[in-house]
């Protein structure tokens, strides 16, 4: 590389000025106006001031809400046809529910906005820069490309700058790169990329020890941290199969009932009708086609799900995601926290050499220089700081003594570094002076030059065989998903002069043994991930650890079966940055099921070729820089306890315990209600064709019309309402995780679906209620061809008992579509309150339209004889009957033979 | 030659770590620094902005002649004056900083280089001045027609000694109603054809530059907004610049905030550099 050409974390510090465009004494007055008003400020920026009003207009104009309004239209020119039946009042509730679906819809599309004010709490108000020579303190904002940036401990940094000068200075990327891990920066150049480079200071991370100065070479949307906020504003959701089916499915419906009306209405205008009877004709035939009530239910449906799932700490942030849930194919999981209880524990100490555990003064000796190269801070509720440190600490306390007086001699820290991925500390005390270093085997092996001797006596010198035989011993204790720690320890003669770089104290070291630390498995993870395999739903390991450790946890956890080969289902962050999109999709096609050592950068990369293979994915996250991740996959995840809040704000789901079983409960649930949407789609629409029926009879035949418009709203918004919620709560099936994920085109309203509601229950109820309602006008003395007006007491019994009879019908059907092949009752009806109280609002209202006066007049019904009642109550068991024959004879056609029907799980 | 359109301001000098690095894989090592002085910037701001660039250019071994011409008539036609004739010569220029009314191209004089018949121009937004015109990963959107890849060339082969990837991406767009109910399957089906041209554009990327081995991948996405998978994709595989091939076909009366280009140029994760052809 031509050391003249380079990105600015390649050039020596020296010539960073020139390159940028500025001097060590900052910049002029006239330069930073210029600049600012070329640039703009150190602001991330807003998307359209008047975004939220598109917003609002989209959700107010998509199809649902227009549905509703046009629902409600109907009622309002049905008022003013016939005033006084209450249309109006369903016209207004028609409005509203419509309005609280435009609203709800823009709550949810609006948070993606406050995802952006999130990011901006990480960047400070006011910073200090040397300009013209002298050290100022200006607002954050008026930061520019090229300022001398003064960086102290506890600053939050505004803005990309590259460091020209620093002193110990170290930093938390957390916000930018998820990694906790406080992160030592130098002034010096490196061969790194950009965003790994450790002599850049990032915008949105924060000083936590040491000083520095720092040319500003990015500021606002151009920063790391800005691209991030304008990606996480740019990625859209994707339509939730959800959106595209309940979208499909009242397109269907609406186009049929639309046009049918135009059908009926031409031909009403072609046997010479008035216009005013054929707009009702056509009315009434749109109203008795269309679900009105589908929508409210559906809406409340998913909102009881989401508070049943938030009761097993799964809180569902979109309605659409709840049923989303259900729908997944992959689950990409985190390790820590997620499948562990990140909790570290040093479970092993063992001499490296010979794998045997350490006891005696050759243990308590390791825990002494391990915790001089730990760095922890007292407190009232005990030590707190890195686990894996603080972990260190309380085993030497429980087994040695107190660790105060070696911690209050280790004079200096080197904090650990993620690059070189190790730690160090100096011990200066009066029995000793001793530099200690703790890290990953592979990052001290260059350094060691001998092995001390567990049983006193003095080191060795580090052969390449031995050297072999630690490695192995590191490979079986990673093995056994153990991370591990190497220490080692140089004695000192003196101490070392203040500022003496770590490089330097890193020579000629003493290897000590190693550490075996481990993060418990969540007890409950093993069941879930087996459930999710029986499931067929594949779980995938994404995490940053070693892919020893990452393998072995997936094995405890049952990722990987025991027969699986080592390494066979396992690939790392390198091995992916290398691969073609094609190629990832084809390693995951062979069964890649663990993803060591990535980034959450890579973890884009793994959901879009997972998402190209068809499949609907589940992606857990915490950083900032996991937000485009969550808004790209088809459910993001994140965690409630340790993730970020705009982790947060990216994904539809937050796990309130970080727990993977919760996931796994979410499943379940999504599952339960995607069956239970299309129990209460075929229950709803069964009742369009008793309700459309009389319109074409009518129509056609010179005889009374059997049902008004209010009686049928009744239905659609009145009793039916309840059963349908109902239905929607069912609880999940016990094979609800025996079975394979649904397709990805699997319809909410197919033609089974259609043909068993429209074909077979619809004209089931059809011919009942319409039987019922001539019975009635024939014993009312009334013959055909008669004309009868809808005020006609004799008409009013005649629709009463039409109407009563759909309502009773309705419980036959209510109970049928509990259980796809049994009774409906063996699941026990007062299992689900709801059901319950579903029955006894039809039977009221079946009762009520006939005897109760106030219904009367709201409905246009009159009374009938107790014993035709009776006869509108048979027609329970004829519907509940009749659809449990046909379920017999369909599992005898597909089994042939008689099987057991599935049961509600315990 | 190597032609850069410098304009004096603190973009054109991020743009200019472009041109002096270009200048640098040119097999003439020479950059010609074109300035129309307008009276905006001081004479003395210029002379050491110049100077300044001219060290630069030593430093890589890159020789710079510099022209500075005071303004006749329209910036633009004094540029094309200066510009040798051919199409050996290439312009490098910068888009806005800032987005205008207009958006970042739309009315500049690199929106006129770029519609110019006869000209190879690459207009570049500088969004990460850090890279010092150093990108190294590179996304080149494909339209599918025939002059994509010819226009993008000339440019990615004084690019070729410091990419270490580059990411071809096609998007095939259908129409938002269409694209929210298409299925998994007529999808993937559609994807097919778009798949066969992309590989045969990276073998012949293979073919024309001296890449490193695993250094092309390739996609094709379909959405019913291509500019916003440009983006997303843009962030996926980190790459640092988009280099996007500007039809000549469609260049004029599009550089407005509708148009893809402004789309990609407003909300890139990264540098942009809209490169145009000579036919």
């Amino acid at each position: 590389m031509n050391a003249n050409a380079g990105q600015i974390q390649n050039v020596q510090p020296e010539r960073v000025f020139a390159l940028l465009h500025t001097r060590p004494e900052g910049l002029r007055a006239a330069e930073v106006a210029a600049r600012l008003a070329e640039i703009g400020p150190n602001a991330l920026a807003t998307r359209a001031r008047h975004r939220w009003l598109a917003i609002l207009v989209r959700q107010c104009i998509n199809f649902f809400s227009l549905l509703l309004d046009l629902s409600a239209a109907i009622c309002f020119v049905a008022e003013a046809m016939q005033p006084g039946e209450g249309m109006a009042m369903l016209g207004w509730a028609l409005l509203g529910v419509s309005v609280l679906n435009a609203v709800f819809g823009f709550l949810q599309e609006y948070r993606a906005e406050r995802a952006m004010e999130a990011l901006r709490r990480f960047l400070p108000q006011r910073v200090t820069v040397r300009r013209e020579g002298r050290d100022q303190e200006v607002l954050a904002e008026a930061l520019v490309p090229g300022d001398l940036l003064l960086l102290a401990e506890g600053n939050r940094i505004p803005a990309d700058a590259r460091l020209v000068a620093c002193t110990e200075m170290v930093v938390n990327n957390a916000p930018l790169t998820g990694e906790a891990k406080p992160q030592p920066l130098t002034a010096n150049a490196v061969q790194t990329g950009l965003t790994e480079s450790l002599n850049i200071a990032f915008a949105g991370c924060a000083v936590l020890k040491g000083n520095g100065e720092a040319v500003v070479f990015a500021t606002g949307d151009r920063t790391e941290f800005g691209t991030i906020a304008s990606l996480s504003q740019d990625i859209r959701r994707t339509v939730s199969p959800l959106e595209r089916e309940t979208n499909r499915m009242v397109r269907v419906l609406s186009a049929i009932a639309v046009c049918v009306g135009i059908l009926f209405f031409a031909y009403g205008v072609v046997i010479g009708n008035s216009l005013w009877m054929n707009l009702v004709w056509m009315l009434g035939i749109i109203v008795a086609f269309v679900p009105e009530g589908l929508l409210p239910t559906l809406t409340f449906s998913l909102a009881i799900g989401s508070l049943r799932m938030a009761r097993r700490n799964v809180l569902v942030k979109g309605l659409n995601a709840v049923e989303a849930m259900g729908a997944l194919h992959v689950i990409c999981t985190d390790k820590t926290g997620t499948l562990t209880l990140n909790r570290l524990a040093v479970t092993h100490l063992v001499d490296g050499l010979r794998g045997e555990p350490l006891a005696g003064t050759g243990r308590a000796g390791f825990l002494r220089l391990a915790v001089i190269a730990s760095e922890v801070r007292a407190g009232a509720a005990g030590f707190t700081g890195d686990p894996l440190d603080v972990a260190v600490v309380d085993l030497y306390a429980a087994e040695v003594g107190a660790p105060e007086p070696l911690l209050a001699n280790t004079r200096r820290h080197f904090a650990f570094d993620v690059r070189k991925r190790r730690e160090a500390g100096l011990y200066a005390g009066e029995d000793e002076i001793v530099f200690a270093l703790k890290g990953a085997w592979e990052s001290l092996r260059p350094l060691v030059a001998a092995l001390s001797d567990p049983g006193g006596g003095p080191p060795v010198g580090a052969e390449p065989e031995a050297l072999e035989r630690i490695e192995r011993n590191v490979a079986e204790l990673a093995s056994h998903g153990l991370r591990v720690i190497a220490l080692a320890h140089r004695p000192l003669a003196a101490p070392p002069e203040p500022g003496t770089p770590q490089e330097t104290l890193e020579q000629g070291l003493v290897f000590d043994g190693l550490m075996g630390i481990e993060d418990p498995l969540r007890p409950e993870v093993p069941a879930a991930v087996a459930a999710c395999r029986g499931a067929d739903i594949r779980v995938i390991l994404v995490t940053g650890d070693h892919p020893d450790t990452a393998e072995a946890v997936a094995r405890r956890a049952g990722i990987l079966g025991a027969e699986e080969a080592p390494g066979r289902h396992t690939m790392t962050g390198r091995e992916l940055e290398a691969l073609r999109e094609a190629e990832l999709i084809e390693r995951l096609r062979d069964g890649i099921l663990v993803f060591a050592r990535t980034t959450p950068e890579q973890k884009m990369k793994i959901v879009l070729a997972l998402k190209r293979m068809g499949l609907v994915v589940g992606m857990t996250g915490d950083g900032v820089n996991d937000a485009p991740a969550l808004k790209a996959a088809d459910v993001g995840i994140a965690m409630g306890l340790r993730g970020t809040d705009v982790a947060r704000e990216a994904a539809q789901v937050i796990l309130l315990d970080d727990n993977f079983a919760s996931i796994v409960n979410g499943v379940v649930e999504g599952r339960t209600i995607f069956r239970n949407l299309r129990k209460f789609t075929d229950y709803v629409l069964a009742h369009n064709v008793p309700e459309i029926v009389p319109y074409l009879v009518y129509l056609v035949f010179p005889v009374p019309l059997a049902i008004n418009i209010i009686q049928i709203l009744s239905i659609d918004l009145g009793t039916d309402i309840v059963p349908a919620i109902a239905l929607g709560q069912e609880p999940h099936e016990a094979d609800t995780m025996r079975r394979p994920p649904r397709e990805i085109e699997a319809r909410l309203l197919d033609w089974p679906v259609v043909a068993h509601s429209y074909l077979f229950l619809g004209l089931l109820e059809a011919a009942y209620s319409q039987a019922l309602f001539y019975f009635v006008l024939v014993l009312g003395g009334w013959s055909y061809g008669d004309p009868l007006g809808p005020t006609d007491p004799l008409n009013r019994s005649g629709m009463g008992i039409a109407l009563s009879s759909i309502m009773l019908m309705q419980i036959g059907n209510l109970v049928g579509r509990r259980s796809q092949y049994g009774t409906g009752i063996d699941l026990g009806l007062i299992r689900n309150r709801l059901i319950v109280l579903g029955v006894a609002l039809e039977v009221f209202f079946s009762w009520a339209v006939l005897y109760l006066p106030s219904a009367h007049r709201v409905l246009g019904t009159g009374p009938v004889d107790p014993s035709i009642y009776a006869l509108a109550w048979l027609g329970i068991p004829y519907i509940f009957g009749l659809d449990y024959l046909r379920k017999r004879v369909l599992l005898w056609h597909r089994t042939g033979r008689v099987v057991p029907v599935v049961q509600a799980a315990p | 030659m190597l032609c850069f359109a410098y304009d004096g301001s603190i973009n054109g000098d991020w743009v200019s770590h472009y041109a002096i690095h270009l200048a640098a894989h040119h097999g003439s090592r020479t950059l010609r620094l074109i300035h129309i002085s307008d009276g905006t910037l001081a004479p003395g701001d210029l002379r050491e902005r110049i100077a300044h660039l001219r060290e630069r250019c030593a430093g890589q071994g890159v020789v710079l002649q510099d022209e500075v011409r005071p303004r006749r008539g329209e910036v633009y036609t004094d540029l094309l004056a200066l510009l040798p004739p051919g199409d050996e010569t290439l312009v490098i220029c910068g888009a806005r900083a800032r987005a205008s009314n207009l958006g970042f191209l739309a009315g500049t004089v690199s929106e006129r280089l770029l519609e110019a018949r006869g000209i190879r121009t690459m207009a570049v937004r500088v969004m990460n001045p850090g890279l010092l015109g150093v990108p190294r990963r590179f996304l080149l959107p494909l339209a599918g027609t025939p002059e994509g890849l010819a226009t993008s060339l000339p440019f990615l082969r004084l690019f070729a000694p410091e990419i270490e990837t580059i990411h071809i991406l096609m998007v095939k767009e259908v129409r938002r109603a269409r694209f929210r109910h298409l299925t998994a399957a007529k999808g993937l089906a559609l994807l097919e054809p778009a798949r066969a041209y992309l590989h045969s554009v990276e073998q012949e990327l293979r073919a024309r530059l001296p890449l490193p081995a695993g250094a092309v991948d390739d996609t094709v996405v379909l959405s019913d907004d291509a500019p916003k998978e440009i983006l997303i994709v843009a962030n996926r595989i980190r790459s640092r610049l988009i280099l996007l091939g500007a039809s000549q076909r469609n260049l004029p009366d599009k550089f407005f905030f509708g148009n893809p280009i402004e789309q990609v140029l407003r909300n890139a994760p990264c540098d942009v550099a809209i490169v145009s052809g000579a036919a």
